[in-house]
């Protein structure tokens, strides 16, 4: 186990445990205070009680004393039977004799000697007073009481008790409601921190806005945070605007300039010498990779305003891979690749969007022939229940771990492999595609060995005239 | 047949006109060229071409519109026209086919040989 770090923990619970602490505390303190004060008054409250009840019986003797009654006094004495706390109790007269006496029957039987002047003790769980018998302003003998603290004590302990349940009430009571205010506190918070988190990952949808609740300090992050949105929203809007005007600006005059190397190969300017047929070989591959670039900057725009749409319809396998491999034949003899097509013949009819699937298709083979330098490439047809798959598979560089978890993504646009390769948004687009086609794109690979890709789209079934 | 057959193409981009004139012409078709819709309109009604090529954005009125009047008008409705389009807009293809195109060229995409084929598809006195 780490070392507790109060900085670690959740805002939650720092708002509890804060709310929590701080009431117990307080409580506990008004407790200790109450009790403090009461331990500290309650033996002059008992001492001023015992002093005059030593007053009364004092006052009551006095006539008894100066007849030398005892008998009336003792009688006074035995009255304090109506007190339990009374312990014991003596009258003395002038000259220090025991005049008359009691005790609680279950106390010690014990008096002590007479003490002149007034005095009064706490010892051993009782107080003793000793006090002068004045009649007239004359002494005429004393009075010594003695009464237990168990009053005190009980008190003491009802307190405690009383201290403590309140203090468990109130600690589970403060523990409830902290619980419950907290949420009101974080839960906006959350909100606001799940929501940086899905910008930050680039899958926030930043034209969702957060509900601002109040006017408090997360109120006011919510509304910064808004706004700084709304602005990442508009540089978002302008980029997007950006790459769709300008690759549409690009678009027509690369495919003009492939449309008049294309006139040239045809021999439409005369006869070609062979310098001039290799170089217009060349121009032909630029003007193509150029042309596919700019059509999946297009489709990657596309898809990011999400104005993206299929049109499905039943569509053969073989039709898919024969548009798709049309313009490779160049590129895989330069590279002295072979391309092997297996089961693309009997593959069956798929339910999906011509262009898009071929569009993916072409991603793959494009892929396939820049990451391999010496094997094949194959193109293979076939079912899987109710999908159709078209694999690509590859005997080229394949992939590491790190190069497959950012595959299908656009992460790698600005990156530093980006010219080395291409764009990086082939696979992205291809994803995004075969998702619309309510297909799905796999990839199994092996760093040195060879990548598989695979396409799924749901097969047609003629007769019923629905997919399967 | 083939020979002698008039192709109207209907297109703004100077450089694709001129692309696709090159290519018909060499193949032997007579072609006649139009550089914006309204002009593509007037041609296709008064030189009644054999078959139309049709751009989409065009200035003055646009393909769909020339389209739809060719389609509109008992002389010119059976001329087989084949749309130009661009990389990517499938949509604007489908609003053509539906409103009566008969193919389309994917410009930049479909290299001459292609685009001569499916002329000559247009204009086999099999077809319509
Ligand atoms: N068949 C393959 N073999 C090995 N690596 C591959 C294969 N296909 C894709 N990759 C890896 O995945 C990355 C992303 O591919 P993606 O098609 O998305 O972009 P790209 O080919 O780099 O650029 P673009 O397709 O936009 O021109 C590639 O750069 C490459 O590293
Ligand atoms: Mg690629």
């Amino acid at each position: 186990m780490g070392i507790f770090r109060f900085s670690d923990m959740p805002l939650k619970k720092k708002i509890t445990l804060i709310a929590v602490v701080s009431s117990s505390v307080s409580l506990l303190m008004a407790c200790l205070v109450f009790i403090l004060s009461e331990s500290l008054t309650f033996p002059r409250v008992m001492r001023q009680n015992l002093s005059n009840l030593a007053q009364i019986i004092g006052d009551n003797s006095t006539a008894a004393l100066s007849f030398n009654d005892s008998r009336t006094a003792q009688g006074l004495l035995d009255t304090l039977k109506a007190n339990p706390h009374i312990l014991s109790a003596c009258l003395y007269d002038l000259k220090g004799q025991v005049f008359a006496r009691y005790a609680r029957p279950d106390a010690p039987q014990y008096w002590p000697a007479v003490v002149w002047e007034e005095k009064s003790e706490f010892s051993g769980g009782s107080v003793r007073i000793f006090q002068p018998v004045l009649s007239g302003g004359d002494r005429v003998g004393t009075l010594y009481l003695e009464s237990d603290t168990r009053e005190m004590q009980l008190r003491m302990m009802d307190y405690t008790l009383v201290t403590v349940v309140v203090g468990v009430l109130a600690f589970l009571i403060s523990l409830l409601v902290a619980s419950r205010l907290q949420q009101r506190v974080t839960g906006p918070l959350q909100q606001v921190v799940d929501r940086m988190k899905d910008i930050a990952k680039g899958e926030g949808d930043l034209t969702k806005r957060l509900e601002v609740t109040g006017k408090d300090e997360i109120g006011e992050v919510a509304e910064a945070f808004n706004t700084f949105v709304g602005k990442l929203q508009g540089v978002e809007d302008m980029k997007l605007d950006l790459i769709s005007v300008v690759s549409h600006q690009l678009k027509t005059p690369v495919a003009e300039i492939n449309g008049f190397i294309e006139n040239m190969m045809m021999g439409l300017t005369g006869e070609l010498n062979p310098k001039q047929k290799t170089y217009l070989d060349e121009m032909r591959a630029i003007g193509r990779e150029n042309y596919r670039l700019i059509t999946d900057l297009l489709s990657a725009s596309k898809i990011d305003r999400g104005v993206v749409t299929v049109d499905l319809k039943p569509v053969s396998t073989k039709e898919v891979v024969g548009l798709a491999i049309r313009d490779y034949e160049v590129p895989l003899a330069r590279k002295g690749l072979s391309l092997e097509l297996e089961g693309v013949w009997e593959g069956g009819m798929l339910y999906a969007d011509r262009d898009k699937l071929v569009e993916a298709l072409r991603n793959l083979i494009n892929n396939a022939i820049k990451c391999t330098d010496k094997g094949s490439i194959t193109v293979r047809a076939l079912t899987e229940g109710d999908m159709g798959v078209i694999e690509v598979a590859d005997t080229g560089i394949g992939m590491d771990a790190e190069t497959m978890g950012r595959l299908f993504t656009k992460n790698r646009v600005l990156g530093k492999e980006a010219h080395r390769s291409g764009a990086g948004l082939g696979l992205y687009i291809t994803k995004n595609f075969m998702k619309q086609q309510n297909g799905d794109i796999t990839v199994t690979s092996e760093k040195g060995r060879g990548t598989c890709f695979k396409l799924a789209v749901p097969r047609f079934k003629p007769g019923e005239g629905g997919r399967l | 047949m083939s020979g002698k057959a008039t192709i109207l193409i209907v297109e703004d981009q100077k450089g694709f006109r001129m692309i696709f004139e090159d290519v018909l012409v060499a193949a032997g078709y007579e072609v006649l060229s139009a550089a914006d819709g309204e002009r593509g309109w007037e041609m296709s009604k008064e030189r009644k071409p054999h078959l139309v090529l049709l751009d989409l954005g065009l200035p003055k009125i646009d393909g769909f519109e020339v389209l739809r009047r060719i389609r509109a008008d008992a002389e010119t409705q059976n001329t087989p026209v084949i749309i130009f389009s661009v990389m990517g807009e499938q949509n604007s293809v489908k609003k053509a086919m539906d409103l009566g195109a008969n193919d389309y060229i994917v410009k930049g995409f479909h290299p001459p040989l292609q685009i001569l084929g499916k002329v000559k598809e247009q204009l086999a006195p099999s077809n319509p």
